[in-house]
Formats: C-alpha cells, structure tokens, sequence
C-alpha cells in the first residue's frame, strides 16, 4: 500500500510536467516570431516531455519489455528531432521564409555561394526582389586588367 | 605506409561490425527480449541490411574513453533538462521580446563523426538549431533563440565548443584530443587576462 502511494505521486509529478511541457510548445509555437524561432518550441520541450512520460512508464511497469521499448523510442526521439529540425531549418533559409528584423546577428547571410548553392541571397526574397540575381559577381572582372578574359570555362580553377 | 593502410581497412571493417551490432541490439529493443529467436532473427536482417543499404565506412578514431563517454552523456541530459525549462518559460514569459541570432561557429575538429554528433548533441539541447554547415571549414551555422548581447553569444559559443571538447576527449582520436585541449587552454588564457 505505502510502495503504491509514491508510485502513483510519481506518475502524478512527471506526467504533469510532460504535459506542461507539452503545452509551452504549443503556447511557444503561436507567441514565438518566425520559423526558425517556432522550431525550437515545436521540437525541444516535446523531446524532454515525451522523455518523462516514457521514464513514468518504465517506472510504473518496469519490465524487460517496457524498459527495452521505452530506451528505443527515447533513442529514436532524440536521434530524429533535431535532424528534422535542421532540415526545416535549412529549407526555411534558404528560401527566405524568416524574418530577419528579429535577428540579431545573422553570419549565414550572403554565404549561399560558399555553400554552393543556386539560390538568391534570402534577403531578396525578403525584399520581394525574387529575381535570382548573379552570384558570381562578374562586374568587378570586366573593370579588372589583370584578367583580361573573364569567359573562362566552369573547369577551370587556375586563380 | 602498408601498416596505416591495413590499419584503415581493420577500422573500417571493424565500423561496418559495429554497425550491424547496434542494429541487432535494436532488433532486440524492438522485439523487447534477447531469445535465441529474436538474435538470430537479428543477426539476419542486421546483414541483410548492412550489404543492401551500404553506406561508406565511417572513419572511427579507434580510441574510446567509457569515463568521458558518460560525463558526456551526463551533461547532455542536464543540458536538455535545463534548457527545456529555459525554453518553456520563455513561451510563457509575459514580456518576451524576440532577439535570435545566426551564429557560424568553428569548430577544431576535422573529423565528420564528430563534426556530426557535435551537431546533433547542441540540436537536442533546446535553444540551438543547426541550420547549416560547412563541411570543408567545419563551420556550424546555428540559429540561437533569446540572445540580445554580444556576451550572450559568446557564451553560446562557448558552450557549443565545450561539447565539442567533451565528444573529443570520449571519442576522438589523439592528435583530435591534442589540438582540442590546446584550444581550450588558449582561451582559458585568454578569459583570464
């Protein structure tokens, strides 16, 4: 009876504290600015939250089987949130779809053609300028004398 | 030159084993119980995956240290648990004001395991997203949620570059080990002075 009572009070404490972690994800997801910002609520309380619940679990039926399937989706949480958060992320700025006001610092802006990419910088898709501008700057080459010839082939990499 | 190579290839089989292993001991998980049945079964459909979806060995260091591996562990559960709350109440703050920043952090390492795992442990902890990364530079590009100061991103940085210590010193090599704790103490001198 007394090994019943602290079980169930267990069960009473991290339940509730899954679900109110549960609740400032949603509560995270409404009153937070932009994308990149609400991929944090939507992604990380959860992850602690639905670690208390399968440790509840495993608490109140502790065996084998339990333990063993509750590691495993703690192992596949942790493992798949933050990748599918970074892929969210990615696609969101590359494509510009954050607000860049809230920001107060951004050391990715402008760094597209380091990474090899096609796409505009994500500030002119902020400004409403969609039209891909150049990445490679030819303007500079052309006023250049050393580099007479500014037409050289993708291949050639001689500097 | 002949010994490094085999060495390379031992590793490299010896990744593909460890490979195979971990997905029969989640065979095992999933079934919930290590018969005979469930191993053999295992042993089964771990080869059977391992040669159908084949992926490029990953270059382990070939050292482990099971102390550091658990101070790790250790810490990135605190972490979590500290910042989930962090996180929360933020959400829940009345007078919350948005400042989040783009860091680009770079990292020691040259190794892609830990470059990797680097970026998974700081993208569990709540508060940091890995947006995008620059593998030959190793640099991590994270967006930081509630940073309004220089010194706060300083600190993340800090941060960032302590777990990647804690990962070199449980996993990586030892020239990885070496230059990692040359790091670290040159920027314990430089926070001194």
């Amino acid at each position: 009876m007394t090994g019943e009572w602290w079980r169930d009070a267990l069960t009473i404490a991290l339940v509730f504290a899954a679900a109110v972690l549960c609740l400032a994800a949603g509560v995270g997801l409404l009153r937070f600015s932009d994308v990149l910002a609400r991929l944090h609520a939507a992604t990380k309380p959860q992850v602690l939250g639905v670690i208390l619940v399968v440790a509840d679990v495993i608490f109140s039926t502790p065996t084998i089987g339990t333990i063993t399937l509750g590691f495993s989706i703690i192992l596949f949480q942790a493992l798949t949130a933050p990748i599918s958060a970074h892929m969210v992320g990615r696609a969101a700025y590359r494509t510009g779809k954050f607000r860049s006001d809230v920001l107060f610092r951004d050391e990715l802006r402008g760094r597209n053609h380091l990474l090899g990419l096609d796409y505009p910088d994500p500030e002119d898709y902020v400004s409403g300028n969609t039209v891909a501008t150049p990445l490679v700057q030819e303007a500079p080459v052309e006023h250049d004398p050393v580099v007479p010839n500014h037409e050289q082939t993708p291949g050639d990499t001689a500097r | 030159m002949p010994q490094q190579t085999r060495d390379k290839h031992r590793l490299a089989g010896l990744s593909q084993g460890l490979l195979a292993l971990g997905l029969l001991l989640l065979w095992c998980l999933l079934w919930g119980s290590f018969t005979p049945l469930t191993i053999i079964t295992g042993i089964l459909v771990s080869t059977g995956v391992s040669f159908t979806f084949y992926l490029p060995g990953v270059e382990l260091s070939g050292r482990v240290n099971p102390w550091r591996v658990i101070v790790f562990f250790v810490v990135l559960a605190w972490d979590i648990l500290r910042a989930s709350i962090q996180i929360a109440w933020l959400a829940f703050a009345p007078n919350f004001k948005p400042g989040n920043a783009i860091v680009g952090i770079p990292l020691n390492t040259r190794s892609d395991l830990i470059m990797s795992w680097t970026s998974t442990a700081i993208s569990i902890v709540p508060g940091s997203i890995v947006v995008d990364l620059d593998r030959s530079g190793s640099i991590l590009y994270v967006h930081v949620i509630d940073v309004h100061s220089e010194e706060d991103i300083q600190r993340f940085i800090q941060e960032v570059l302590d777990t990647e210590r804690r990962l070199v010193l449980a996993i990586g090599s030892k020239a990885e080990v070496v230059r990692v704790n040359e790091q670290h103490a040159l920027a314990r001198g430089r926070k001194n002075r």
